[in-house]
């Protein structure tokens, strides 16, 4: 596993600075502003996590996925590795965006606002998501897959809009977020703090185990 | 003798092309030559031992282990270069080789250094600033370094000048030495397979032509010229793509020894190379 760290590491230094240099420049902007921790940390792991998407998507540009696979590992390695390799980058830059805010944060003396579970759960599931949805693809379809969940998401949008438009009754984004946010806020009142957390947490852990199987079901089937 | 690869019923289908049931071995410690024209499936067949395309049918094993159950363990005995080398390209060679070599128990770096001297790579340079042929260097540098047992290599001289793709074929027969390490590699260059290979292997359009002994092959085919009535008539079952010309014909033979019995001095047979073998079977002969 080391190994594979390392690898992605020599050949992609240069996205890791670009990364880092973004994550500095938007704290840095953001320093004027008041600073909400939850949604900051939740655009911060967003973009943390496209840096080894980005690993993914250079290697399919490059071709390197047949160096790769005539390494001496299975497909089934690679896939896993690819896996652990990813939330390491993407939680080590969502660590250091959280390590800059929490510097912003302690200089207004508002350090307090940054530990917080909620926090946490925020970073946790933003990088669980963004990578469960974009890894299998990007594994599969390389540079194209980064493309597939946007336009997926487009073609969402763009049905919702249609449905908005033709429906009688009045919809919009409140109309399904609170019932969702209704339904979280019970489950946290009737489960507690504590059990509510793991909860979330195995949860996550399930759609990120469950997208991992997908990727080496897609990768062992995959021509190089 | 044992054998270093066996590949057993080898097939792969894709819509425009289907390699065919293919079967051949690579005895240890010697080197086999795939040829064939472009578009034959000797990449395939590269990419089907290193188990980077799925294979629809056969077997393939090496050191007697099938590669599927061992991947990993016999991937680190070979050492593979690409027909293009896929590194990133806005990567240095040195970090390059950082990166692969950690994959490799047995990586030396002081025979990576020597060949790195030797081959004249910039190892601060990025990938992307290189020629093919450096690039094709690098590639073979980094095969050549952690000890293989086995050396795979798809064209590895395409792109190379002739000094260099003479300097690595004596590089290839050093390392043949120690008659543990064993080769295979495809090429168009058939001059290159007279220097090392000890045996080729020919495949067309999907299929297996022939698979021998480069001595028994130079020994049993021939180039027969004579007269074009004597080329077409009883003999043509011996023949391969007959070629006519003002002066008679010229075909090329599987059984020189047979032709020389049975036509005595009413023709000439010459000993055939690789390339006319590749140039006859080319146009579509049959193996007689």
């Amino acid at each position: 596993m080391l190994n594979f760290l390392i690898k992605d590491w020599y050949s992609n230094r240069l996205m890791v600075y670009l990364f880092v240099g973004v994550i500095v420049l938007n704290s840095a902007l953001m320093l004027g502003d008041p600073i909400r921790p939850k949604e900051l940390i939740a655009l911060h792991c967003c973009i943390a996590t496209m840096l080894p998407i980005s690993f993914l998507s250079r290697e399919d540009r490059f071709r390197s996925t047949r160096l790769v696979c005539s390494l001496p590992l299975t497909r089934k390695t690679i896939s896993q590795y690819r896996y652990l390799s990813s939330w390491a980058y993407a939680s080590g830059l969502g660590l250091f965006a959280a390590v800059l805010m929490g510097a912003s944060l302690a200089v207004r003396s508002e350090l307090t606002r940054l530990f917080t579970p909620g926090v946490l759960l925020v970073g946790l599931t933003c990088i669980s998501l963004v990578l469960a949805v974009f890894l299998p693809v990007v594994i599969r379809f390389g540079l194209l897959g980064t493309i597939i969940p946007l336009v997926i998401l487009q073609v969402i949008g763009v049905v919702a809009m249609i449905v908005v438009s033709v429906s009688s009754r009045r919809l919009s984004v409140s109309h399904l977020i609170l019932p969702v946010r209704a339904a979280l806020d019970t489950a946290y009142a009737e489960l507690g703090p504590a059990f509510y957390y793991l909860t979330w947490v195995a949860l996550l852990v399930i759609v990120n185990l469950f997208s991992c199987k997908l990727s080496e079901w897609l990768f062992a089937r995959q021509d190089c | 003798m044992a054998n270093a690869l066996e590949i057993v019923n080898l097939r792969k289908n894709y819509r425009a092309f289907t390699l065919r049931d293919i079967s051949f071995q690579v005895p240890e410690g010697y080197v086999m030559g795939l040829i064939g024209p472009n578009g034959a499936g000797k990449t395939t067949i590269i990419r089907l031992i290193m188990n980077l395309i799925r294979r629809d049918a056969g077997e393939i094993r090496l050191f007697g282990l099938d590669l599927l159950e061992h991947e990993a363990n016999l991937k680190a005995r070979i050492g593979f270069v690409y027909d293009e080398p896929c590194f990133p390209e806005d990567a240095t060679l040195e970090n390059i080789k950082r990166a692969v070599s950690r994959f490799y128990p047995t990586w030396d770096e002081d025979v990576f250094q020597k060949l790195a001297r030797s081959f004249e790579l910039p190892l601060g340079k990025w990938f992307k600033k290189l020629s093919h042929g450096t690039k094709m260097k690098f590639s073979l540098a980094l095969a050549l370094s952690h000890h293989a047992d086995f050396i795979l290599m798809d064209e590895p001289t395409s792109g190379l000048d002739p000094v260099f793709r003479r300097e690595l074929l004596m590089h290839l027969r050093e390392l043949m030495q120690d008659e543990r390490r064993s080769i295979l590699f495809s090429t168009h260059i058939t001059t290159d397979l007279e220097r090392i290979a000890d045996f080729v292997t020919f495949v067309r359009d999907g299929e297996l032509v022939l698979s021998a002994a480069r001595e028994e092959i130079l020994d049993r085919w021939g180039i027969v010229k004579g007269d074009r009535r004597l080329l077409n008539g009883e003999l043509s079952g011996l023949l391969v793509g007959t070629r006519e010309s003002p002066f008679g014909a010229e075909a090329l033979t599987s059984n020189a020894p047979e032709i020389r019995r049975r036509l005595g001095a009413a023709v000439v047979v010459e000993r055939a190379r690789l390339e006319d073998i590749m140039v006859f079977m080319g146009r579509g002969g049959r193996h007689a």
